[in-house]
């Protein structure tokens, strides 16, 4: 039996519903779970000290806030840290791969596994989905998250060796739910774009020369390219890039759902949310975009450009 | 926010009319709402089911009645709210808190209402939308007539989860020409967007209690001529066509056939989220109750229900 060196990592906030099997899952695999919640108002502390996690408390500011603030102020005395979400759980391959990293040479930092998504019972394999790599194992004190309001990597101070097996992304709650998160995770969406298209000096991305080559292929097509299409349209064409091109159409009846709204609503939504941001900094500026940001997306700056 | 040209002086005394608006969480829109009204109905009552912004504050500074209920759907706190204002004028006016009577509509109705004869029970209305400050005027956006004003006691609101309309009980009902009830919510997209969610979720319960045969079949003769025709494709077109590739079917029909594409760049926002993605979200909760029934039949499907989006269904 080979030791248990991993701490596994977990945000929190209202997940009575997953929490129970999150840690299930991995509980025999590492040695501690540290659950961060953010002021759940559901049963998710309790669930979680009951299967055996340690649970701590920190408000909520943005994933990689949260995420950093644990690498902080818990201490952490194994040699690894695995970063899941509750909706989240590792596969057997992974799991039997993660009890012999004690084999790994030291200049290896970190590992990526291959994000799997299940969605409503159908694991969407076309549409560009399986074939995202993420960073969610490292060694402690070599790895942290970047600070960004979305799509937060984990940059590591070595290199990166892809483990097998999948890390599965299986949310259980309805569409309505899942349709509030994604109005949220917009609007901080928009606050990102909306740096880079009226405050460019200001938006930081120094992490991303830590990243893959294919993390930053990805963030380069993201903040050059798409960026610069028309506003509106680009949702159009890349969900028909998507959903054509890359062959999403065969992921069957839950691709067709996935791929609109994931591929196509949810980046029409962002644009929709840019136009209105556009129109008030033009109209009023800098201090009523702010002002804006803290009323209609629930998101308090100071200025434009925070991260934190 | 668009130009809108002072409020004309009111011309004669206010019509035998009370106004009834359910709001709530509306210290945006309601006293545009009841500002128009002002001179023109001899009550105007605000349903109000407790909000926490300043909405009933401003309603009885304005001259509103309020009156404060729970609310489960619209039609059951309409119909409550005019019980409870026990509304003793001749007609009715139902108006949402974040619409208003356009000037040529609120001349045009002071007309029809004065000049109506013993057989005319209702007035349909033409209705406006503005989205991100524009009037959509195509896609058949703008070709809405609804019932809006009745004779007090000749109508009522459809008992219904969703898209509630005002059943006629006799006599006619005729169509204002001109002006329109305008429909102009001044929130972001975000809040748009949660608010549909919530829509969506009513849609599918009513297209769900049509499944399940716990529907009240109405009369659709007592429904409007307009209202009646888009009942009736809804469920010979709309209704037996596979889920989600409707969706998109109604989308092409209304941007293409319907000539949506003519509204510009808010036009083309609206018709997507209003035309298509509402409709789309409308069928994956569908999608999901339906293996809800299948699983554990009504009984899961009213437990569900009651969990994920805190609607008790046994009330109704």
């Amino acid at each position: 039996m080979p030791e248990r060196d991993v701490t596994a990592i977990v945000l929190s906030f209202n997940e009575e519903i997953h929490i129970e099997r999150c840690i299930a899952r991995i509980r025999d695999h590492v040695a501690r779970i540290v659950v961060i919640d953010s002021g759940s108002t559901d049963r998710t502390g309790e669930l979680a000290r009951a299967a055996g996690a340690e649970v701590y408390t920190n408000p909520f500011i943005n994933h990689a806030q949260q995420f950093n603030w644990a690498l902080t102020n818990v201490a952490i005395d194994t040699g690894w840290i695995l970063r899941l979400d509750c909706d989240e759980y590792l596969d057997s391959t992974a799991l039997a791969w993660m009890a012999h990293l004690d084999r790994l040479p030291p200049s290896v930092a970190g590992a990526e596994l291959r994000l799997k998504v299940i969605f409503k019972g159908k694991f969407l394999r076309f549409g560009g989905y399986y074939a995202t790599d993420l960073v969610r194992l490292w060694r402690t004190g070599q790895g942290r998250i970047e600070s960004r309001w979305m799509d937060e990597r984990t940059v590591v101070d070595g290199s990166v060796v892809r483990a097998p097996g999948n890390l599965i992304d299986e949310n259980l709650n309805s569409i309505g739910w899942w349709t509030d998160k994604h109005n949220r995770y917009a609007s901080r969406h928009v606050l990102e774009m909306t740096m880079l298209r009226h405050f460019a000096d200001r938006y930081r991305d120094e992490d991303v020369r830590l990243l893959s080559r294919k993390a930053r292929l990805k963030r380069f097509l993201r903040d050059r390219v798409y960026l610069n299409f028309p506003l509106l349209v680009r949702p159009f064409l890349y969900w028909v890039y998507r959903y054509f091109f890359l062959l999403g159409f065969l992921d069957g009846k839950m691709g067709l759902v996935w791929h609109f709204l994931h591929g196509y609503w949810y980046y029409m939504l962002i644009d929709g949310k840019l136009v209105e941001a556009d129109r008030i900094l033009a109209r009023h500026g800098e201090a009523a975009l702010i002002e804006h940001f803290g009323t209609s997306h629930g998101i308090a700056l100071g200025r434009i450009g925070d991260r934190s | 926010m668009s130009t809108r040209p002072v409020s004309p002086a009111p011309i004669g005394a206010p019509l035998d009319l009370t106004a009834v608006i359910i709001a709530f969480n509306e210290e945006l829109h309601i006293a545009r709402c009841i500002e128009r009204l002002t001179g023109l109905a001899a009550r105007v009552v605000v349903i109000d089911s407790f909000s926490t912004d300043r909405t009933v504050e401003i309603a009885e500074s304005l001259g509103a009645e309020v009156f404060q209920h729970e609310f489960l759907n619209h039609a059951a706190q309409f119909n409550w709210g005019v019980d409870a204002a026990k509304v003793r004028t001749g007609w009715v006016l139902r108006i949402d808190a974040d619409e208003y009577l356009d000037f040529e509509g609120v001349r045009s109705l002071r007309k029809a209402v004065a000049a109506a004869g013993p057989e005319v029970s209702a007035f349909a209305m033409s209705r406006g939308v503005v989205f991100q400050e524009k009037r959509i005027r195509f896609g058949g956006i703008s070709q809405v007539f609804l019932t809006r004003v009745w004779r007090t006691g000749r109508a009522k609101v459809e008992a219904r989860w969703m898209d509630e309309q005002v059943l006629v009980s006799s006599g006619k009902t005729l169509r204002i020409g001109r002006g329109a009830i305008i429909d102009e919510n001044l929130n972001d997209l975000g809040w748009w967007t949660a608010k549909h969610n919530g829509y969506t979720t009513r849609q599918m319960i009513q297209a769900m209690l049509v499944e399940l045969d716990r529907a009240d079949a109405i009369d659709i003769g007592q429904l409007n001529q307009h209202v009646r025709r888009k009942r009736i494709l809804r469920a010979r077109l709309y209704a037996p066509a596979p889920l989600f590739l409707r969706a998109f079917g109604y989308f092409l029909y209304r941007y293409f056939l319907g000539l949506g594409f003519l509204d510009g760049r808010a036009g083309f926002m609206f018709h997507f989220f209003q035309g298509l993605w509402n409709f789309f979200l409308v069928d994956v909760k569908i999608y999901e109750a339906r293996q809800i029934v299948a699983q554990g039949g009504e009984a899961a499907f009213k437990r569900w229900v009651r969990q994920v989006y805190g609607i008790e269904l046994t009330e109704y």
